[in-house]
């Protein structure tokens, strides 16, 4: 593989970028041995384009990662849940394992957290890269050999890594080297679960660009899951702010980030220590609200600024291109 | 020397520190007949903090952060240098000398969800401190009266309500400032914060800074704080010290050496940092990976990683001198100092 060949994004018969994950209506709800149960997702509509980069932002227990899970329908045993999660076409959540066998990796693969985690110590890295194209049957062994070296040049590591095992590797080499392993059967759909969080700075910036660049290049919809505001303006054209189970905004990052329409959106943001600017850090007061007691209203009013009367009721998305659920922006109470 | 001068009245001082550990040998080392192989964690780093002082070590992990705290602390024994606190030597101390001490110099670790014991209530874990440092009060009022002190200088107010509960009744922000309420009720003149708020959401981060800023100002306790966050550093620091593979490699004033960088390691290292506004294109993401403390490099440490490297970087150890920019702040550089004496700006500036 040329490593610098682009993939044309996927289109469509109308000429307009596939829709390749299509949340509707997805509620996620975890029970508890005690018999209480926690509502993580609390409906969320989601629709992601091919070669589009989202970054769904959010605190944790906001569900963030609860959704990415139930896409790739990864949720253990005792998740139940309601709503579709369609990865091109395919609906992950239909026929349970099933259904989720015929799109992980082959159409939607995912970069977790902890890069020494997510790869087993006793293999040599490249054995683990070459696997699931030969388990998905897509390929021989020797053609697996050859484009797991691809892939490793790809991601920016030398071929010899493929001899290694995980240990042998950097932090950074390490992250590289599942993105490898996420890309091997070229997936459609790239979901990355904080891939930067457990590295440092200047690494998490490699990181970072790597993937923005390779979603660009192989026009892959990159879905990236983090609670680092900066790391979403850098990454990804798209932010998606979630908050208590649902999600509060949606928009171009650029947009929501300077100019953000919700409460909670803005104050997450005045919270945020900024390293080239210079003004009064503020802490939202109160906490996120607990997922086991029901929600009926806005899940944000007990601790926001803004909340009147209308905010027993649970507000929807609006706008245009840019949407927020807020019945204060809704009625013109917030500028 | 200007390594150690600091704001107001001297509380800590580290001249020199070094810590070394002995790594297992190898079947290598076993084969060669040779000992295990040394990581240097800590090489020979000055520093002093002020009273009222918020001094922040910042440095990628394995660069020796940490371990210098540890072992300003004396929980690590440092190799060599000397460690002052309050104009004593704690590094010439016994144990048992120590443990008067003890009570003045106090840790805040990052994680308030390990540190505190899940079977015991927040008055008891506050107590707790008190009983073990045999500073037991007089009668059950009193030591009322010093937790619930503690409690309100934290900002867990109603105490009432708060001195009952289980550390799994706190949300993370109310555990890290039960923890911080654990470390005040002995009445420390110092602070060692090791990451105080990274394990913690961003909407109560701001609130724990806010705390130790006002606990720098009020009671005057003078403030070492672990980050590898420059944001953070930037937002509550008074003075910023950056570690690289055990030295330090610039300290100065915190807005200064965050606006302009002297060091290449500290200029890559705000680079990296991933903003909203940024003003120009990011140029570059530092090559390489971070040190490993095994394996030191002659001459300047960043030199491979540098991308000014020069042929005198590859011999010569940098010192930390006053760096040619001004400003209070002192790089250990030898292009900063270089630019210096030739009066060329364009080295590092462009």
């Amino acid at each position: 593989m040329n490593s610098d060949r682009r993939w044309p994004v996927e289109r469509g018969t109308d000429g307009a970028p596939l829709r390749v994950l299509e949340l509707s209506g997805l509620h996620v709800w975890f029970d508890a041995p005690d018999g209480r149960c926690a509502h993580a997702v609390r409906g969320v509509d989601l629709a992601v384009e091919a070669g589009e980069r989202v970054g769904v932002l959010g605190e944790s227990g906001c569900g963030k990662t609860t959704l990415i899970l139930a896409a790739m329908g990864l949720l253990p045993s005792f998740a139940s849940v309601a709503g579709t999660a369609c990865i091109d076409g395919v609906d992950v959540l239909a026929r349970g394992e099933e259904s989720a066998r015929e799109v992980r990796w082959t159409h939607a693969a995912m970069v977790f957290q902890g890069a020494m985690s997510a790869m087993n110590p006793v293999y040599r890295v490249g054995k683990q890269i070459a696997d699931p194209m030969v388990v998905r049957g897509q390929r021989g062994k020797a053609e697996a050999r050859r484009r797991t070296a691809e892939l490793l040049e790809l991601v920016g590591l030398p071929a010899s890594v493929a001899k290694r095992y995980p240990h042998e590797l950097s932090g950074g080499m390490r992250q590289r080297a599942v993105i490898a392993m996420a890309l091997a059967c070229d997936p459609k759909v790239l979901f990355a679960d904080e891939p930067t969080t457990a590295l440092d700075v200047v690494v998490q910036a490699q990181i970072g660009d790597l993937l923005a660049d390779l979603a660009e290049r192989l026009g892959l919809a990159l879905v990236m899951v983090t609670h680092d505001i900066g790391m979403i303006a850098e990454t990804s054209a798209r932010a998606v702010v979630m908050y208590a189970g649902v999600v509060v905004e949606d928009g171009p990052t650029f947009e929501v980030l300077t100019a953000p329409r919700h409460p909670y959106t803005q104050l997450l943001l005045e919270a945020t220590p900024v390293v080239n600017r210079d003004r009064p850090l503020v802490s939202i007061p109160g906490t996120p609200p607990r997922l086991d007691e029901a929600l009926s209203g806005c899940a944000f009013a007990p601790r926001c600024p803004y909340a009147f009367e209308a905010c027993a009721a649970r507000p929807r998305l609006r706008g245009d291109g840019h949407t927020a659920a807020c019945h204060a922006r809704e009625r013109g109470r917030l500028t | 020397m200007s390594t150690v001068a600091c704001r107001g009245e001297r509380l800590l001082e580290v001249c020199d520190l070094a810590v070394h550990f002995t790594l297992k040998r190898s079947l290598g080392d076993r084969l060669a007949r040779r000992g295990g192989q040394v990581a240097r964690a800590v090489d020979g780093v000055s520093l002093a903090l002020g009273r009222g002082e918020l001094l922040a070590l910042v440095g990628e992990s394995g660069s020796g952060k940490t371990t210098m705290a540890l072992a300003a602390l004396r929980l690590i024994d440092p190799t060599a240098g000397r460690v002052l606190l309050e104009g004593r030597d704690v590094t010439a101390l016994s144990r048992r000398e120590l443990r008067p001490l003890r009570r003045r110099a106090q840790l805040i670790h990052q994680d308030p969800y390990a540190v505190l014991d899940p079977r015991l209530r927040t008055y008891d874990l506050i107590a707790e401190a008190l009983r073990i440092h045999g500073l037991k009060q007089s009668s059950r009022a009193e030591e009322r009266e010093a937790v619930h002190d503690a409690l309100e200088k934290v900002g867990l107010t109603p105490v009432e309500s708060f001195a009952g509960r289980y550390p799994h009744q706190l949300s993370g922000g109310q555990r890290q400032r039960v923890a911080i309420a654990g470390s005040l009720v002995l009445g420390p003149s110092l602070l060692v914060a090791d990451e105080p708020v990274s394990m913690l959401d961003v909407s109560v981060r701001a609130g724990v800074l806010d705390l130790l800023d006002r606990l720098r100002d009020e009671e005057d306790v003078g403030i070492l704080m672990i980050t590898h966050d420059l944001a953070t550093a930037a937002h509550v620091s008074d003075r910023v010290a950056v570690m690289y593979h055990g030295n330090l490699v610039e300290l100065g004033p915190a807005r200064t050496v965050i606006d302009a960088p002297q060091h290449p390691y500290t200029q890559a290292l705000i680079h990296a940092v991933p903003r909203v506004h940024r003003e120009e294109e990011r140029v570059r993401t530092l090559p390489g990976d971070p040190p490993d403390a095994s394996h030191v490099p002659t001459g300047c440490r960043f030199h491979p990683r540098c991308p000014l490297c020069e042929e005198r970087c590859r011999v010569e150890v940098p010192e930390l001198l006053p760096a040619a920019g001004g400003g209070d702040v002192v790089v250990a550089c030898h292009l900063r100092v270089a630019a210096l004496k030739a009066g060329d700006e364009n080295g590092l500036t462009g």
